[in-house]
């Protein structure tokens, strides 16, 4: 079964990993901009993160085949930093018209503070003007309030809710969430936040519309396979094999393709690797044999 | 708008409405700077860039104005029209309706921005513009920049069909903008207007590359004999 990992910050893992996702059948993944676990101290290292998303990893990505897209934002946690947040405001237009840059995200809160509130509307407004959807981080703190506050504000912006993914449910928060038009999504940790088989139930209980699940996975213990784990423990459960193709597949291509720049190619399949190629004089590759699959083409 | 940059990107914007694609036009309208509006810097460069992705790839392969709109844009100021993609004259639109509304004291970094910060479509597309623009004469040090890209689109932009450098160029400048065409094997007749800035120094030294190659047993590109010929 050919899989979305729709939440995945790719830029802090493997090569290792892009070759087992890919092997266990992901053939696309979302890489939404977030904070890199300590706070940056200037503009200038979030327009360089910028950059590698669209440059530098979505090469790497393609180089074992997965078709890589991101989303651009000023995330929650540092809203509340006044050194960076209006500067990243200022920054980020010409980074969210990129080709591959699929939804304004994540973007959300955190403390649930004044200044998250305000750059949370600024960046709803920047989704309309650049005709984007948008994906919204839950707070691991008070997340029933969080999720409260998040859908108050997108209704009081009026915000079209089919454009909207709110993530990181739990068993608390998709009942809400499904109550509007947005998306649900999930993400599957290895301790935290949701697991396999819990996630496995809600999809037994609420049934698979709308609903969006992602591992997640950053620069900290967790797994880029929890996609295909959930697949399995879905299965497991009796869930069936078109409900579990919506999930895995169909749903977040119907979400971020609302972007009308998600090219999954005519095929949808793995893109033809060709690890002969360099991104700008840089090859993954240190001294191993390229892999050439039938229609890699050098450019 | 009554200035002349404003003028101008009326004509501009007369032709791009003819042939944008209904969605991209919509969406640059809401981005093009009014005088009564405020000018927002960070989405004015988010329209500047996604200019390209939502008129390149809908219209640029069959943009062919039509001879009306080619004399337009000439009496516009356009003076080689027929180098100006579809989404290079939206792009110059948004920079001359950009500096109607800015202090003049903020043309040059406006423009620097756009060509320093874009991609190589947008770079090319700002530098296709810079005579266009208010003052031009103020821009020389970002084309002659420029020039020096090794990314040879972007020393096309600024060396063929642009009739910027034989106007503002100086001469040593212009020289060396010569050379790298032959260098590049860029026909010399792109150069817009060369003949009117050929000089003795030029001649040199195209007359010095003609021997480096004679010597190391290589052709000679036919433009250096024109060099020379009509080195007055
Ligand atoms: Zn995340």
């Amino acid at each position: 079964m050919k899989m979305f990992d729709p939440h995945i910050h790719m830029t802090s893992r493997t090569t290792d990993d892009y070759a087992a996702m890919a092997e266990a059948g992901i053939v696309a993944v979302v890489e939404p901009a977030f904070w890199l676990g300590q706070p940056r101290t200037h503009v200038g290292s979030f327009e360089d993160y910028f950059l590698s998303l669209t440059g530098w990893e979505r090469f790497r990505a393609a180089q074992f085949g997965i078709r890589h897209f991101c989303t651009m934002a000023l995330n929650p946690k540092e809203a509340n930093n006044p050194d960076v947040a209006q500067g990243v405001i200022d920054l980020l237009p010409r980074y969210l018209e990129k080709d591959s840059v699929v939804a304004v995200g994540e973007i959300g809160f955190d403390d649930m503070t004044p200044e998250e509130d305000t750059y949370f509307v600024q960046q709803m407004e920047l989704a309309r003007t650049f005709d984007l959807p948008v994906l919204i981080h839950t707070p691991h703190r008070d997340k029933k309030r969080g999720t409260e506050h998040t859908i108050k504000m997108v209704k009081e912006l009026d915000f079209p809710e089919h454009l909207v993914l709110i993530d990181h449910n739990n068993e608390e928060t998709l009942p809400l969430v499904l109550e509007t038009g947005c998306y649900a999504g999930h993400s599957i940790y290895p301790h935290t936040k949701m697991d396999e088989v819990r996630m496995a139930m809600l999809v037994k209980k609420y049934g698979g519309e709308r609903i969006i699940i992602n591992s997640a996975a950053d620069w900290g213990v967790a797994d880029p396979l929890k996609v295909p784990k959930t697949v399995h423990a879905m299965r497991d459960l009796g869930v069936s094999e078109p409900e579990i193709e919506k999930i895995v597949w169909h749903n977040p291509i119907a979400f971020f393709g609302q972007s009308g720049r998600l090219d999954m190619g005519a095929d949808s399949e793995l893109l033809p690797r060709d690890q002969r190629e360099l991104f700008e004089g840089n090859s993954v590759l240190r001294g191993q044999t390229p892999v050439v699959d039938e229609g890699g083409v050098e450019e | 708008m009554g200035s002349s940059s404003g003028a101008r990107c009326d004509a501009l914007m007369a032709v791009v409405r003819a042939h944008g694609p209904g969605p991209a036009l919509e969406w640059l309208l809401r981005g093009l700077p009014a005088p009564d509006g405020d000018f927002n810097r960070g989405l004015f460069f988010g329209f500047f860039a996604g200019a390209g992705r939502r008129f390149a790839r809908a219209a640029d392969g069959d943009f062919t104005p039509a001879p009306g709109e080619l004399s337009a844009l000439e009496a516009a100021g356009v003076q080689v029209p027929a180098a100006f993609r579809l989404s290079d004259l939206v792009r110059a639109a948004l920079l001359l309706a950009a500096t109607d509304v800015l202090p003049p004291e903020e043309h040059v970094g406006l423009v620097r921005e756009a060509v320093l910060k874009g991609d190589t479509d947008e770079r090319v597309a700002a530098l296709r513009a810079l005579s266009l623009l208010p003052n031009p004469a103020r821009f020389v040090e970002l084309a002659i920049d420029s020039c020096r890209s090794h990314v040879q689109d972007v020393f096309e932009a600024v060396a063929c069909d642009n009739p910027y450098p034989a106007a503002h160029f100086p001469e040593a400048s212009f020289n060396q903008l010569v050379m790298k065409a032959l260098f590049t094997e860029v026909p010399l007749d792109r150069v817009f207007d060369w003949r009117s800035r050929n000089n003795a120094e030029l001649a040199r030294m195209a007359g010095d590359y003609e021997a480096e190659r004679r010597a190391a047993g290589r052709s000679v590109p036919g433009d250096i004999g024109s060099i020379q010929e009509t080195n007055p």
